[in-house]
């Protein structure tokens, strides 16, 4: 990775009247041309950062460094960063073509080379013939392309996103995603991405810097989020997972042992050594009967409900603790899956678990009964 | 995809317009019919005519080019010899309007009309020279017409001459179109300094947080709920020149006691107070639009690299340009009609055109004139209401 373009400094913000913060020592980098996304659950500090990056918020403590500059005392319209907002924040009093050429404008760029260059803006959002219309005669996507279009004609060396999608319906949404990751291919222009849909995350970001009360908790490539979450809250925000309670019996070679009234199991260590730990299994590597083997956990459970969701079939089983256990089970041979009510027997490898220490912050999450 | 064009909802809308009734035949009663009326008194002039019936049938074809012959004299006569001595008052009043000095003779003449004898060209002149200047003959013609356009030629500085044909009045009786332009241009100052004074408050207003902007309100909405006259009077008290601002001044040393500065009994009184009374109507519609423009839009504008001052003129400003004209048209036609405030504070030069119409109306009596007046006001109002329709579009403008 080469010098970071963007750098959080130990950033706090808290606001007047106190409380807690809602950026606690955040420490980032990123990357130019980077597409990373600050993903989190509402109030989680992700816009806030976005904001005192955009210069609309400052922050109460530490720097955030441009290309090695401390900009967070410049004002907004002095840091040359493009912004997309959540509602598009088009400029209804003009049309699309006068809301792309606003920033060239306001930067006295000659009326030719503007023209020319809303044009092309246009083009690269698949938008050409709207040059006349108001924002109000367009459909939210296309309204969200102007917005697009206007955050980056005038080349800025990033463009900040603030759940830019988060008003479009499901269909519009990923049409966009897909038109977003690859304009920034084609431009190589750093993105910060707000969003607090995961799988939106997943699915465009270079990197993924989960949010949880004003710190984040892990920041890697989406995959590594997925397959090694650094901890519980973002094994439980990222994708789907099943948390199973217990006592840890015996570890080594970054395995753990561990029982609780389910019976026994064993799982990669993903921080839990000794007394409590937390099993966590994602839904499609839950297996369905599996053959007993060195290092497979088995588990009997009955099934509870059964649910058809088109490519897979989703069961929810109860283990003997009566903590519940959803799996995807392929339709490869769906007439032999059981019914609910049917006994059977679930379980993983151990590979394919991961065993963390409980949050004590969740209150969720208790003592499993004892073994 | 824009919307299917709405239907308009079916309600049964003839049972909702039932209950309008009442207030239909309100506006009907004491809106209308006195417009109305006071437009047909503005042309209408029926009372002369019918006290000298003869006179006006002898002058139907006199052409005004020396003076008329023996049967107009011998007609006015017989007229006159006629009236009853209130008729005789009544009439003289009445033309005196169009001729000062026709009062006393119309009345004298009338009381001696029975002694006078024929050839009346001759011993009506012998009675009195007057009744030899074709000035008098031309004014008895306009003033007894049953309608007439002179009103609305004195509500714009002209008049009949001798001859009948129109020419303007002598200079120091030239007043009324000096007035409206002096009614039209304090009404510009007012809205103005209510624009720069409201703009910022309502910005305020828009965008403090919910306990500032309710004190703000009633700040701004409390003078508006106490009469108007005792506001008025407040504003002598406060700038008369043992007033308290002249007090302050001369304690601050910034003026001195013996050269306190004339605040009120003229336009300046006039444009502070009417300023202070206007301007809510200038605050609110501004208010009800700023309300409704997101902040996010300037926060995009500065993102874009937009300087402050850049980003309010190319988006803040434009936006707000519904409450700003519809602010500005309501604060300038409550201004042309204004009359208690500048007939309190405005001395002689703080007068407006309201209230000459309104001296008219209630001291000279000159009913006619004071309608023509009251008709090219609300002429011009009416034409300013158009011009800004199509050029602002008035279905846009935000009222609050």
């Amino acid at each position: 990775m080469t010098a970071p373009y963007v750098r959080f400094q130990g950033v706090s913000k808290t606001y007047d009247g106190g409380g807690q913060a809602a950026v606690a020592g955040l420490d980032l980098d990123v990357a130019a041309g980077e597409f990373l996304t600050l993903l989190g659950p509402s109030g989680s500090g992700k816009t806030t950062t976005l904001m005192m990056l955009a210069g609309f918020e400052t922050p109460s403590k530490g720097a955030i460094l441009v290309e090695g500059e401390d900009i967070s005392r410049k004002p907004a319209h002095k840091r040359g960063l493009g912004m997309v907002f959540q509602n598009y924040a088009l400029f209804p009093h003009m049309s699309v073509a006068q809301n792309i050429a606003f920033p060239l404008q306001v930067r006295r760029m000659g009326r030719a080379d503007i023209a020319a260059r809303v044009k092309r803006a246009l083009a690269m959002v698949q938008l050409e013939g709207y040059e006349n219309r108001r924002p109000g005669q367009l459909s939210g996507g296309q309204q969200q392309r102007v917005a697009l279009a206007r955050a980056l004609v005038f080349e800025p060396k990033a463009v900040l996103m603030d759940e830019p999608l988060g008003a479009l319906d499901k269909s519009l949404r990923e049409q966009l995603q897909y038109e977003i990751s690859r304009i920034h291919r084609d431009l190589g222009v750093t993105v910060l991405y707000v969003t607090h849909d995961q799988s939106e995350a997943l699915t465009m970001s270079d990197r993924i810097a989960v949010f949880n009360k004003g710190k984040v908790e892990q920041c890697g490539a989406p995959g590594t989020l997925y397959d090694a979450p650094a901890n519980l809250f973002v094994a439980g925000f990222i994708g789907e997972n099943n948390f199973v309670n217990a006592r840890i019996s015996g570890s080594g070679e970054g395995v753990v042992r561990a029982a609780s009234p389910a019976g026994a199991m064993s799982a990669r260590s993903a921080g839990a050594q000794a007394g409590l730990a937390v099993i966590a299994i994602r839904p499609e590597r839950v297996a369905l009967n599996p053959a007993a083997a060195e290092g497979v956990t088995r588990l009997e459970a009955s099934v509870t409900e059964r649910y058809f969701a088109g490519d897979h079939v989703r069961l929810v089983t109860r283990l003997k603790s009566g903590e519940e256990v959803a799996l995807k089970a392929s339709r490869l041979n769906a007439e032999t899956l059981p019914q609910p009510g049917a006994a059977v027997t679930i379980g993983w490898r151990i590979e394919d678990a991961q065993a963390f220490p409980p949050d004590t912050t969740e209150p969720a999450l208790k003592e499993p009964a004892a073994a | 995809m824009p919307d299917a064009p709405r239907r308009p909802i079916p309600t049964r809308n003839h049972q909702g317009l039932l209950l309008t009734l009442p207030l239909l035949a309100f506006i009907a009663v004491f809106f209308a019919a006195p417009i109305g009326a006071m437009l047909w008194r503005s042309v209408s002039n029926p009372l002369p005519a019918s006290l000298l019936p003869q006179t006006v049938a002898a002058l139907a074809d006199w052409d005004a080019k020396a003076l008329p012959g023996e049967s107009a004299y011998a007609a006015i006569v017989a007229d006159l010899k006629a009236l009853k001595r209130e008729d005789a008052a009544k009439l003289g009043a009445q033309l005196n309007f169009d001729f000062g000095g026709l009062n006393s003779l119309i009345r004298k003449t009338a009381r001696e009309a029975g002694k006078l004898e024929a050839p009346f060209a001759a011993s009506l002149p012998a009675f009195d020279k007057n009744w030899a200047r074709q000035e008098v003959w031309a004014a008895i013609k306009v003033g007894t017409a049953a309608t007439t356009a002179k009103n609305y030629l004195g509500a714009v500085d002209l008049r009949y001459g001798p001859d009948l044909s129109v020419t303007p009045v002598g200079e120091k009786d030239a007043i009324y179109l000096m007035l409206f332009g002096r009614t039209a241009w304090v009404a510009a100052l007012v809205t103005l300094l209510c624009l720069a004074l409201g703009y910022p408050l309502a910005w305020m207003l828009a965008n403090a947080g919910p306990k500032t902007a309710g004190v703000l309100m009633i700040l701004l909405l409390l003078p508006f709920w106490t009469s108007l006259l005792v506001r008025t009077t407040a504003w002598i008290a406060l700038l008369q020149s043992q007033g308290v601002v002249n007090d302050v001044l001369v304690w601050l040393g910034l003026i001195d006691d013996k050269n306190r500065v004339q605040l009120v009994y003229n336009m300046t009184g006039t444009l502070i107070a009417m300023t202070q009374v206007l301007l809510p109507f200038m605050v609110l519609p501004l208010y009800s639009v700023m309300k409704t423009i997101p902040p996010v839009y300037l926060r995009a504008a500065s993102s874009m690299g937009a300087r402050p001052f850049t980003a309010f003129r190319r988006v803040y400003l434009p936006l707000t340009m519904p409450g700003v004209a519809a602010g500005a048209l309501l604060v300038f036609i409550l201004a042309v009609g204004y009359y208690i405030t500048p007939a309190l504070v405005g001395g002689s030069s703080g007068q407006l055109i309201s209230n000459l119409i309104a001296y008219h109306i209630q001291q000279s009596l000159n009913w006619g004139l004071g309608a023509a007046l009251a008709s090219v006001l609300l002429a011009a109002v009416i034409a300013l209401y158009l011009v800004f329709n199509r050029l602002a579009g008035a279905d846009r403008l935000r009222f609050g």
